[in-house]
């Protein structure tokens, strides 16, 4: 699915990135942990194709083709997906008219029809109810006066609209309670094939407990330094990141 | 006759515009009056040239009084001379012939939906064809009005607006600005308001060559609500100019003002408004609110919201935001898969949606959403 060779990014003349290695198969579900500051998101901000960002060495293939001179929207008409760790607010935006017009871009660059706007609707108010958002928020506008929680659902609304193959949540479980943090999880778990692949950035293990991924892995100063399994996450919970530091 | 003093470069609303642009126009163009008639829908009224010319089925026999202001005295007569219709309005020391326009009167408890359109087919690059427009609401009525202009030469038109709403009247008003054709218009509104009126005015000055718009509306008597939305697209080397002034005359009246405007190309762009509450006007709420769009390094925005209040007892605000498009929401929405040029048409979109959805016709918000998308197409 994904495969990142010796990748080296940064902006401007600060690197961040370090010569970082992944290879994520179908249907996998990796998790990347690490401290503050250490590059986690920008990981995924470069995946993503965000510009600004400059790769001074290294590829990134998905579905095996090269997407490092891809725009966003083309990566995400490929099937990639992140939710973002702040989503930014677009007001005015309609949220629903935001995402139909996401779901037929997608839909044209695969050569579908427009789907109808009833049975948009529809699988839209289902999407809204599966993560306990009234139907109030098909009217609002893309994030705008959303709590912290509520636009974290709404990236996972999204995900499950966009049926991305690979998903890079970003900090998805920062900002909720416990109630809100099961339900995205069950929103994310309901999204599971074997076909889809995750990458979850978090700092915690609360999220990772629920989702039962298939590696951990420790990113420190730009560089994946320890992979692992579920139980790396639990001696993160408890010793931190010091013992990682050579 | 009474001599209006305002058309001169010394007034403040023709700061921004330099009036001495018009010193080789003159204000005599004279249509001649065609006598075929043009298919008018149930609710409309058709001008051409400003010439009365043909009226729906739904507006006759309901006491409505429909007829060129020329041949409008009779009429004034009737209601009871309230009305001093313009015939001596100086435009910087150059006569204005009014040789055309509409005279519309609803009378008392009339509940009506009211389309104008003025097809405009004669004209002269440097005469402007003038129009006196008096639109006078009588009381415990409710009326809906749109004016629009469809414009097939060059041309230059001069509108004079004089609306009057009567007590406990409420309307709504769309004055639809799209002179794709690059004819310029000047256009002058008197709004009067009486006790406990209500009227929204809708500003579409979605496109034009050159476009200059005064208003001056005034709150006569206690409990007139004012609710004033406008937009502007600017484009290639388009200029509008838009001075609103809003009198507050006495005690609790109200009134609030969101024009938003998107300027590119080399367009210019002018929101002026002053907001005028008196020293014996208590209870007074008025508020302004100004948000631009600038898409180019060449194109200008002006943004001037004034409030002189002279009473303590009042509640005002304005404010103005001046900005790009956001770089952050078009790169999210980018990640969803939708493209960037389309992105931006959304985030614009919006924008001028904020304001048409302020129009209570159903269709109009359609027609004029519409309107707009095919016209950001052309945004980049």
């Amino acid at each position: 699915m994904l495969e990142i060779n010796n990748l080296s990014a940064g902006i401007e003349n600060k690197k961040i990135i370090n010569n970082v290695n992944l290879k994520i198969k179908k249907g996998e579900f990796h998790v990347i942990m690490g401290k503050n500051g250490t590059g986690k998101s920008t990981l995924g901000n470069i995946l993503t194709g965000k510009e600004n960002y400059i790769i001074n060495n290294g590829t990134i293939t998905f579905k095996g083709n090269d997407i490092t001179t891809l725009s966003p929207e083309e990566r995400a008409c490929k099937g990639m997906f992140m939710s973002f760790q702040y989503p930014v607010s677009i007001p005015g935006v309609n949220s629903m008219h935001f995402l139909r017009t996401a779901v037929n871009s997608i839909r044209k660059h695969q050569n579908k029809d427009e789907i109808a706007p009833a049975d948009f609707i529809k699988e839209f108010k289902n999407k809204l109810n599966l993560l306990g958002l009234d139907d109030d928020f098909s009217k609002r506008g893309v994030n705008d006066g959303f709590s912290g929680g509520e636009k974290k659902r709404f990236e996972i609304i999204q995900m499950l609209m966009l049926n991305p193959d690979l998903v890079i949540l970003d900090e998805t479980d920062s900002g909720l309670d416990i109630d809100a943090l099961k339900i995205v999880a069950d929103g994310i778990n309901s999204f599971r094939t074997k076909d889809k692949s995750f990458i979850l950035i978090t700092h915690y293990h609360r999220i990772v407990q629920y989702l039962s991924p298939d590696y951990v892995h420790v990113m420190l100063n730009g560089t994946i330094v320890k992979s692992g399994q579920e139980q790396l996450a639990i001696d993160l919970e408890t010793k931190g990141y010091d013992w990682l530091i050579k | 006759m009474k001599q209006k003093n305002y058309y001169t470069a010394n007034t403040e609303k023709w700061k921004y515009t330099k009036i001495n642009q018009f010193d080789s126009y003159s204000f005599d163009f004279k249509p001649t009056n065609s006598k075929v008639k043009i298919h008018c829908e149930n609710n409309e009224i058709i001008l051409q040239n400003g010439i009365l010319n043909n009226i729906g089925s739904n507006l006759l026999d309901k006491q409505i009084i429909i007829s060129n202001i020329n041949d409008s005295n009779n009429h004034a007569q009737n209601i009871q001379n309230k009305l001093s219709i313009n015939e001596d309005v100086k435009f910087n020391n150059k006569n204005i012939n009014f040789y055309t326009g509409l005279f519309l009167y609803i009378p008392k408890n009339i509940n009506e939906n009211i389309s104008i359109k003025n097809i405009v087919d004669q004209g002269h690059e440097k005469r402007f064809l003038n129009l006196n427009n008096y639109i006078y609401i009588d009381e415990n009525s409710k009326c809906n009005i749109t004016y629009d202009e469809e414009i097939t030469c060059s041309s230059c038109i001069y509108n004079s607006y004089q609306l009057y709403v009567g007590n406990n009247s409420e309307l709504e008003f769309t004055n639809i600005n799209n002179r794709i054709d690059g004819s310029k218009a000047i256009n002058n509104y008197d709004i009067n308001m009486q006790t406990n009126s209500k009227m929204t005015y809708h500003a579409m000055d979605i496109s034009g060559k050159l476009i200059k718009n005064n208003y001056n509306i005034n709150l006569n008597k206690a409990g007139a609500n004012c609710y004033f939305n406008g937009l502007n697209i600017a484009s290639q080397k388009n200029y509008t100019d838009n001075y609103i002034e809003i009198h507050h005359n006495t005690n609790h009246t109200f009134s609030n003002i969101n024009y938003n405007i998107i300027a590119q190309d080399k367009s210019q762009s002018i929101f002026f408004a002053k907001t005028i509450i008196n020293e014996n006007s208590s209870s007074c709420e008025a508020y302004q609110n100004n948000k631009n769009i600038i898409l180019s390094e060449q194109a200008l925005i002006q943004s001037n919201p004034q409030l002189e209040i002279y009473n303590d007892d009042v509640k005002c605000a304005h404010g103005s935001t001046t900005g790009q498009i956001d770089e952050e929401a078009v790169h999210y929405m980018r990640t969803r898969g939708i493209n960037e040029i389309l992105a931006k048409q959304l985030i614009l979109h919006s924008f001028l949606a904020d304001i048409i959805n302020k129009i209570s016709l159903k269709n109009l918000k359609t027609k004029l959403n519409n309107k707009i998308e095919n016209y950001l197409k052309n945004v980049n």
